[in-house]
């Protein structure tokens, strides 16, 4: 479990404001929890501190008991939380697509055989073989999204923590992405914490947390944080439209055969 | 300024991986004054096929005209020409690189010739049409801002040029509901003062929400050119080219299955409810007649 305990955070220097203040989070696996919350509310910073790319200044995080502030467990750690960052362009590494997944792989001291049987199914599950010998950075921006969540799976981590991985997907690629997380959750027991700026992807979730000004303010499940239409919009977030009309068909009692 | 693609094919060409061929005898013209929306799956050509209005891209074979002149042709000036289209790329935080916002936002204005007096007010509403506060982010750096705030210190900065033309590269990623309303403002904006947007976009929401023309990539080829209600009712050009219903004509189209005579062609919420209320409205009539 991801166990995330009122923890409190500021950006060093003087202007360095408070981003996080008093976050609780659990995500255990085979958990699926949606994130989402208005630009600049500390969803990102949250995501930062799980595997220990940023220490709180305040509370703790731990990952399957370990302590993320422990220097000496940070290896462990980050290999059991993979991380796909908000744009993809600051996690690739390698001058190919291939080297870019074999990368995480290779300090894992995974096998050369079995090397080649993860990258081979990664390229094919994430639709990439075509470009396995091509420089990342000549991908479009949801190929190169693709290709961060690919080098993510090949390193099997019990948790993903995704921020925004979907945002530059064609609506085919996003289904495709969406459904794979939901195979991850259930059949390999993965948790998954989801950031999103799309409503309609938390309503395949467990567990949807709000974020605003660097708190928790709503957590539970979809439909019912969704309910809460006009507190939603107050902090800057949208609510699926079918939710939103149904809840207006409702009120005003309007039913399909007047 | 009008825009016209004149049988426009273009190849990557690059030592490392085949060349592809990424569009395709395209033909396309913009007049003054709409909002276009170009949309079509991953790697259709649209990134590649709007950096090309600007001249970032030279077409492998046919022309570019912007009013009528080949934007290629010898002693055409292709810096007045951006002057007059401002492109807000799909990654526009690469563009990002001064000390604080303001000088960021202020580095195009400044390069226009725009004198130092006037530079300012033009930097505040471009901030304030992002919905940034001006006080709060105009001294601070760049590199220290989030995803969302990043994109909208970028947007501002093609704003402040105020150009006639506005081309925008997926301009509502990672932005939250507050920030994409104030871009559909800005869109809107535009169009009233009969000034022309084109925007690529795979969110078909908002798509659908603004634009009064949309044209559909496919491998590298226009495979649909006309209006969203057009489009959204035909189901074989979506699926042939991986694209979605928006959801609020979708939610119309399952309320009239489950019996309602309600319209499909709406595309807002708002929309959408007043339609619900004319449905409900005509059903106490009907009910009331019978009686
Ligand atoms: N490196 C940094 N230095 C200083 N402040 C920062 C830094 N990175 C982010 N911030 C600030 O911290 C706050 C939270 O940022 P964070 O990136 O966590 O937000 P977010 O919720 O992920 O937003 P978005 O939806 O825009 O990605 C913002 O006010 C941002 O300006
Ligand atoms: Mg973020």
């Amino acid at each position: 479990m991801i166990d995330v305990r009122s923890i409190s955070y500021r950006y060093p220097g003087e202007a360095g404001l408070t981003v996080l203040r008093g976050v609780s989070l659990t995500l255990r696996r085979g958990e699926y929890v949606a994130l989402m919350g208005a630009n600049g509310s500390g969803k990102t910073t949250l995501a930062r501190s799980l595997n220990g790319l940023i220490h709180p200044c305040e509370g703790c995080v731990s990952v399957d008991g370990m302590s993320a502030s422990d220097e000496t467990e940070l290896y462990e750690i980050r290999r059991r939380v993979g991380m796909v960052f908000q744009n993809p362009d600051t996690q690739i590494v390698a001058t190919t697509v291939e080297r870019e997944i074999a990368f995480g792989l290779e300090n894992l001291g995974v096998d050369h055989p079995e090397m080649v049987r993860r990258i081979d199914a990664a390229l094919a599950r994430f639709d990439l073989s075509e470009y396995r010998q091509a420089s990342p950075h000549l991908l479009s921006g949801g190929e190169r999204q693709r290709l961060a969540l690919a080098s993510v799976w090949v390193m099997h981590p019990h948790y993903y923590v995704l921020d925004e991985p979907t945002s530059l997907l064609d609506p085919h690629a996003r289904r495709e992405i969406l459904g794979f997380l939901q195979r991850e959750r259930q059949a390999g027991d993965r948790g998954i914490l989801l950031i999103t700026q799309f409503a309609e992807e938390a309503l395949g979730c467990d567990r949807l947390a709000v974020m605003d000004a660097g708190a928790i303010v709503l957590d539970g499940p979809p439909p019912d944080v969704f309910r809460r239409i006009p507190a939603l919009h107050a902090l800057g977030l949208d609510v699926p439209v079918g939710i939103e009309l149904e809840d207006y068909l409702k009120e005003h009692g309007i039913a399909s055969f007047v | 300024m009008r825009l016209l693609c004149d049988h426009v094919s273009y190849t990557y060409t690059s030592l490392l991986t085949p060349s592809r061929q990424a569009l395709e005898d395209v033909c396309l013209e913009i007049n003054e004054g709409g909002i276009l929306a170009i949309v079509g799956a991953s790697g259709s050509g649209k990134t590649t096929l709007i950096q090309h209005f600007n001249g970032i891209f030279r077409p492998s074979a046919g022309r570019i005209l912007a009013d009528g002149r080949d934007i290629h042709a010898a002693g055409f000036d292709l810096h007045a020409l951006r002057r007059r289209l401002g492109l807000v790329f799909q990654f526009p935080e690469i563009q990002l690189f001064e000390e604080t916002v303001f000088q960021d936002v202020a580095f195009g204005p400044g390069r226009l010739g725009i004198p130092e007096d006037e530079i300012e007010g033009r930097v505040r509403s471009a901030l304030s049409c992002v919905g940034l506060d001006f006080a709060m982010f105009r001294e601070r750096s760049p590199f220290g801002l989030s995803g969302g705030e990043r994109r909208r210190v970028a947007l501002a900065g093609v704003l402040a040029m105020e150009p006639e033309v506005l081309v925008l590269d997926e301009p509502t990623v990672g932005l939250d509901r507050r920030a994409s309303l104030k871009v559909e403002e800005i869109i809107r904006g535009y169009h009233d003062r009969g000034k022309t947007v084109v925007f690529v976009s795979h969110n078909m929401d908002f798509v659908a929400r603004l634009a009064d023309r949309i044209v559909v990539m496919h491998h590298g080829r226009i495979l649909f050119d006309g209006g969203r209600a057009e489009l959204f009712r035909d189901e074989a050009i979506l699926h042939e080219a991986g694209l979605d219903m928006p959801q609020v004509p979708r939610f119309m189209r399952d309320f009239a299955k489950r019996g309602a005579a309600v319209r499909t062609d709406v595309f807002t919420v708002e929309e959408a409810k007043k339609e619900l209320d004319r449905y409900a409205e005509a059903g106490k009539r009907d009910a009331g007649g019978r009686r």
